[in-house]
C-alpha cells in the first residue's frame, strides 16, 4: 500500500497525500471538523448554543454564498465529478477530476474561505433546504432517527444533521457568521488529496493559496457531561410501515476509550453484530424458526459525544419478544464464536488489501477515523494482523449494555384502534 | 424483431490496473407478465443456501471461506428481453496470497446449479419467508414516496403493459408461488439454458477459460439466441396531454412531466441522452438553474431517460404551492433546448465532460465490465463509440429532435396534511 503522507502548513492546516500513478483521477477532499452534533461552543470567552441544522445549513451557505460564486457549479462545469456533505463530526466538500486539479484546488479554497454573509442569502439559500428536509420526512427511519436520540440522550440535544423545518427558520445570520468564524479555520480543518498527481506541484498550490488569507480566532468545544442512563425506555412511532418495526438502542459510554481502541472496536463491533445477529447467530436463526422475523436483523452503530449507539432493529409483529429475545442475548454475551472472528478478520484484510482499488475505498475510512475518532493514521494489515480473539471478546465484554432504549414504529391506523 | 445466435465461448476482457477477477453469468430470459413474483424469488432461494450448504449460516461461513467478494443474483429487462444474472467477484490469486479459484468457482456452480431441493420443490419454510418479506416490501414501496410517484407515472404513460409492469401491480402473484412452481420455472428459465458468461481480470485467458469451462461447460448444453427484441417504443396515451392530479398521505409533493418521441428509432438514442445531460448533467444543470438557483423552490430533481421506450420523464420534489410555477419552468427549459445560441456552448461542455468520462472510467471496474456486457449483448455501444456519435451532433440536431418530443402525461402528486410527529 503506498502512504499516505502528512504535512502541517505554518497555520495549523494538515495535507495529506496519498499518490496512486495506477489511477487516473484525483481526489480532493476538504474537511472540517465541524458536524451537525457540535451544538454547543466557547469563542473569545462566550458561550454559544445552536440549533439543529446549522452545519448542513453553513455547508449550503459556503457552497453557494462566496465571492466565486456557486464553486460546485463551476467545478462541475468544468467536468469535474463534485458535492459536500455534512455528517455528524464534520462537514466534506470534495471534487473528482482527471484534469485541472490546480483549477479545482484554487477554486474550491477560495469558495470556502470568502463567504459574503447577507440575509438576503440566508433566505435564499434557506428555501432549497425546506425542500430537502420535506423529502427526509418522508421516511420513517429518518423520524426514528430523531425519536430514538431524544429517548437516549437528556444533556445532548442534537437530534438530526437537517434540522427542522423550523429550527432552520429560525436560523439567524449572525448565528451563520459566528459558526464559520469559530470552526473554519485551518487548526479545525484538514485536506487529503488522493490519486494520480504531482506532489510538489499540489502542496505548492495549497501552501500558496493559504499564504494569502489570514486566520484567527480560537473555539473551544463545551461538552456537557451526559447521564449514562436514558431519557425514555419505551416509544412509539406512528408512521406508515409495510409491517411493524421494533428498534433497540444501547446509549454505551465510549470515554475510556484511546482514538486507537476506538477504531480498533469500530471493526469488532462489525464482528459482533455477525455473531450475535447476522445469519450465523443464534439468535437470528431462533428468531427465525419462532417466526417472530422472517427478514434480517438490522445492526448498525455511529458514535455521537463520548457514547456509542448501537442500533438492533428488524420488522416483526411481535415486538415485545424480539425486544426481550435481543436483550437476553446482549445481557449474557455467550455466543463468542472463534471461527467466525477468523473469517471476518480475513475479510478486513481483504478489504484493506482491496482498498487500493478505488480512491474513495481508500480515502473516505481515513477520513473517517480521524473525524470520527481522532485518530490520524489510515488502517493498515499490520493493524488488522493484531486482530485477537480474546482481546475482541475482552473489548466487547468491557462495554456497558445497561442502558437502552426501545421505539416501535407502528401504522397510524394502530394509533386509532389503541384510541379506540 | 432479429434472433441472434451468440458464439459458444467465454467473453473476457484482460485488464491488469484491478485486484479483483469479475464474473458474471446470464441466462437469457424474455420478460413475461405472470412471471413477476417468481423471478424476484428465485434469486433468495439461490443465494442463501445450497444443497452442500443447506443453512443460511453454512452457506455465508462458506462465502466467506472461500473470499467472495460479492455474490449476487438479479433480473435486468432490455424491453422485452430479460437476463438472469449472476455476479461474482473475487481477489485474484496475486492479491489474496494463494490460489483457490476452483474452490471459489466450484461454489458459485453450487450456487447456480445445486440448489437446495426437497421433494421437486425449494425448501417451503425459506419460499414462506420471502413472499412475507416482499409482501412488506411492496406495502414499504407503496409508503415510500419517490417509488410511489415513479411506479404510477409509469403506469399512466403506459400503453402496452410491460413498462410499469412490476410488483406493485402484481402482487396477487406472490400467493400463487410454491416451491414447486417455483423450482420448475427455475429449471425453465435457469438449469436448462445455457449460459453466457463474462469475465473481467488480471489473469491469463487461457486459465480462466479451462476453470470457468470446467465447471460450467456441461452446462453449454445447446447455442445460446436471443431475441433482440429490446425496443418496446410507447405510443402517446392519448392526441392530447393527459393531465393526472392525486392526493396522497406523503410529507412532499412530486409534479412530473413525461414526454414521449415521436418516430422514435435507435438513431434518436444520442438525442435523449444529450437531452437529460443538458437537462440534468453538472456540466449543464438547466433544470437546477432554472428551479433551484433563480426560483429557490427545490432541493432536487430527477431526470430519467428510458431510450427503448423513447421516453423522457422529469420529476421535480416540491412544495404543493410552487405546482404552477414549477410547471411553467420546466416547459420554459425544454423549449430553451431549441435555442441553438444557449445549447451550443453547454453542448460543447458536455462533449468535453463525455471525452473526460472516457478517462474517468478507466478507475471503475464495474464500470468497465459492464459496458464490455453491454456491448457484446448489443445493449448499447460501447462509450467510445457513443463518444464519437456524440461529437457528430449539433445545437441544430438538438432543436429538430425537441420538436418531436411531445408531451404526454403531466402527473401531480400532492402531500396530505399530517399531524406533527
Amino acid at each position: 500500500m503506498n502512504p499516505f503522507e502528512s504535512f502541517v502548513l505554518d497555520n495549523g492546516l494538515t495535507v495529506y497525500l496519498y499518490q496512486n500513478s495506477k489511477r487516473h483521477s484525483t481526489f480532493f477532499q476538504f474537511v472540517t471538523l465541524f458536524g451537525a452534533e457540535t451544538k454547543d461552543f466557547m469563542l473569545d470567552s462566550e458561550e454559544y448554543h445552536l440549533p439543529d441544522g446549522l452545519a448542513h445549513l453553513l455547508e449550503h451557505y459556503l457552497v453557494e454564498c462566496n465571492a466565486c460564486g456557486n464553486f460546485l457549479k463551476e467545478l462541475g462545469e468544468a467536468q469535474m465529478s463534485t458535492n459536500a456533505y455534512t455528517y455528524y463530526h464534520m462537514t466534506r466538500f470534495y471534487f473528482e477530476t482527471v484534469e485541472n486539479l490546480e483549477y479545482g484546488i484554487q477554486t474550491l479554497l477560495k469558495g470556502i474561505y470568502s463567504p459574503i454573509f447577507s440575509e438576503e442569502n440566508l433566505e435564499r439559500i434557506k428555501g432549497p433546504i425546506y425542500q430537502e428536509i420535506r423529502g427526509e420526512e418522508n421516511s420513517k427511519f429518518y423520524h426514528a432517527r430523531r425519536k430514538i436520540l431524544d429517548s437516549l440522550f437528556q444533556k445532548n440535544q442534537f437530534r438530526s444533521i437537517l434540522g427542522t423545518v423550523e429550527e432552520v427558520q429560525k436560523i439567524s445570520l449572525e448565528e451563520v457568521r459566528l459558526c464559520y468564524q469559530a470552526f473554519y479555520q485551518p487548526k479545525n480543518q484538514f485536506i487529503v488529496v488522493g490519486g494520480n498527481f504531482d506532489k510538489e506541484h499540489v502542496l505548492r498550490e495549497i501552501k500558496m493559496f493559504y499564504q494569502t488569507i489570514p486566520f484567527s480566532s480560537s473555539v473551544q468545544v463545551i461538552k456537557k457531561p451526559e447521564p449514562l442512563s436514558v431519557k425514555v425506555k419505551h416509544s412509539t412511532l406512528f408512521f406508515p410501515t409495510g409491517k411493524d418495526y421494533t428498534l433497540l438502542a444501547y446509549k454505551v459510554p465510549l470515554s475510556s476509550f484511546s482514538p486507537k481502541e476506538k477504531v480498533t472496536l469500530d471493526f469488532y463491533i462489525q464482528y459482533f453484530f455477525d455473531m450475535y445477529f447476522r445469519f450465523s447467530s443464534s439468535l437470528y436463526q431462533q428468531l427465525v424458526q419462532e417466526k417472530i422475523i422472517t427478514g434480517s436483523i438490522a445492526a448498525s452503530s455511529f458514535v455521537l459525544g463520548d457514547f456509542l449507539v448501537i442500533l438492533i432493529g428488524a420488522y416483526t409483529d411481535q415486538g415485545r419478544l424480539f425486544e426481550q429475545k435481543v436483550q437476553d442475548t446482549i445481557l449474557r454475551l455467550d455466543s463468542f464464536d472463534s471461527v467466525v472472528f477468523d473469517l471476518d478478520k480475513k475479510s478486513t484484510l481483504l478489504e484493506i488489501i482491496l482498498r487500493e482499488e478505488s480512491l474513495s475505498s481508500m480515502i473516505l475510512p481515513f477520513v473517517d477515523n480521524i473525524s470520527e475518532f481522532q485518530y490520524f493514521y489510515p488502517d493498515t494489515k499490520e493493524d488488522v494482523l493484531a486482530f485477537q480473539y480474546e482481546k475482541f471478546k475482552k473489548m466487547i465484554c468491557s462495554l456497558n449494555f445497561k442502558n437502552f432504549s426501545v421505539l416501535t414504529i407502528q401504522n397510524p391506523v394502530e394509533k386509532k384502534k389503541n384510541e379506540l | 424483431m432479429t434472433t441472434w445466435r451468440l458464439p459458444k465461448k467465454i467473453y473476457f476482457l484482460p485488464n491488469q490496473d484491478f485486484q479483483t477477477i469479475r464474473i458474471q453469468i446470464l441466462f437469457p430470459q424474455p420478460f413475461c407478465e405472470e412471471d413477476i413474483a417468481k423471478r424476484i424469488l428465485l434469486p433468495s432461494m439461490l443465494m442463501y443456501l445450497c444443497q452442500q450448504y443447506p443453512t443460511e449460516e453454512e452457506f455465508q461461513k462458506e462465502v466467506q471461506r472461500r473470499y467472495i467478494l460479492k455474490l449476487s443474483c438479479d433480473y435486468f429487462c432490455v424491453g422485452r428481453m430479460g437476463f438472469f444474472s449472476f455476479s461474482f467477484v473475487i481477489p485474484t490469486p496475486e492479491a489474496l496470497g494463494e490460489n483457490i479459484l476452483e474452490k471459489q468457482f466450484s461454489l458459485l456452480e453450487q450456487i447456480i446449479y445445486h440448489p437446495k431441493v426437497v421433494d421437486q420443490g425449494f425448501d417451503s419454510f425459506e419460499l414462506e419467508r420471502e413472499k412475507e418479506n416482499l409482501r412488506v416490501q411492496v406495502k414499504n414501496d407503496k409508503n415510500n414516496q419517490k417509488k410511489w410517484n415513479h411506479f404510477r407515472l409509469c403506469e399512466l404513460v403506459d400503453d402496452q403493459g410491460l413498462f410499469s409492469a412490476c410488483i406493485l401491480n402484481h402482487s396477487k402473484q406472490i400467493d400463487k408461488v410454491t416451491p414447486c412452481n417455483l423450482y420448475q420455472y427455475y429449471l425453465d428459465s435457469i438449469y436448462h439454458q445455457t449460459p453466457i458468461i463474462f469475465a473481467m481480470g488480471d489473469i491469463s485467458q487461457k486459465y480462466i477459460s479451462s476453470i470457468l469451462g470446467k465447471y460450467f461447460y456441461p452446462y453449454f448444453s445447446k447455442e445460446v439466441s436471443i431475441d433482440l427484441d429490446y425496443n418496446q417504443f410507447l405510443a402517446p396515451v392519448n392526441s392530447n396531454v393527459q393531465t393526472i392530479h392525486e392526493k396522497s398521505s406523503f410529507h412532499d409533493s412530486s409534479l412530473s412531466l413525461a414526454y414521449k418521441v415521436q418516430d422514435m428509432s435507435e438513431s434518436d438514442f444520442v438525442y435523449l441522452n444529450l437531452i437529460q445531460q443538458l437537462l440534468s448533467s453538472l456540466s449543464s444543470r438547466l433544470l437546477a438553474k432554472k428551479l433551484r438557483d433563480e426560483l429557490e423552490m427545490i432541493y432536487s430533481c430527477r431526470v430519467q431517460a428510458y431510450f427503448r421506450f423513447g421516453l423522457l420523464m422529469i420529476t421535480a420534489y416540491i412544495d404543493r404551492n410552487n405546482k404552477d410555477i414549477i410547471y411553467e419552468k420546466i416547459l420554459e427549459v425544454i423549449q430553451e433546448l431549441k435555442d441553438v445560441n444557449l445549447i451550443e456552448p453547454l453542448l460543447k461542455n458536455i462533449k468535453e465532460r463525455e471525452r473526460i468520462q472516457l478517462i474517468r472510467v478507466l478507475d471503475h471496474p464495474a464500470h468497465i465490465f459492464e459496458d464490455f456486457i453491454f456491448q457484446n449483448l448489443k445493449i448499447k455501444q460501447s462509450l467510445e463509440e457513443e463518444y464519437q456519435i456524440i461529437m457528430g451532433i449539433h445545437a441544430q440536431d438538438i432543436a429538430q429532435f425537441i420538436d418531436r418530443l411531445h408531451l404526454d402525461t403531466v402527473y401531480f402528486l400532492e402531500e396530505g396534511s399530517h399531524e406533527s410527529i
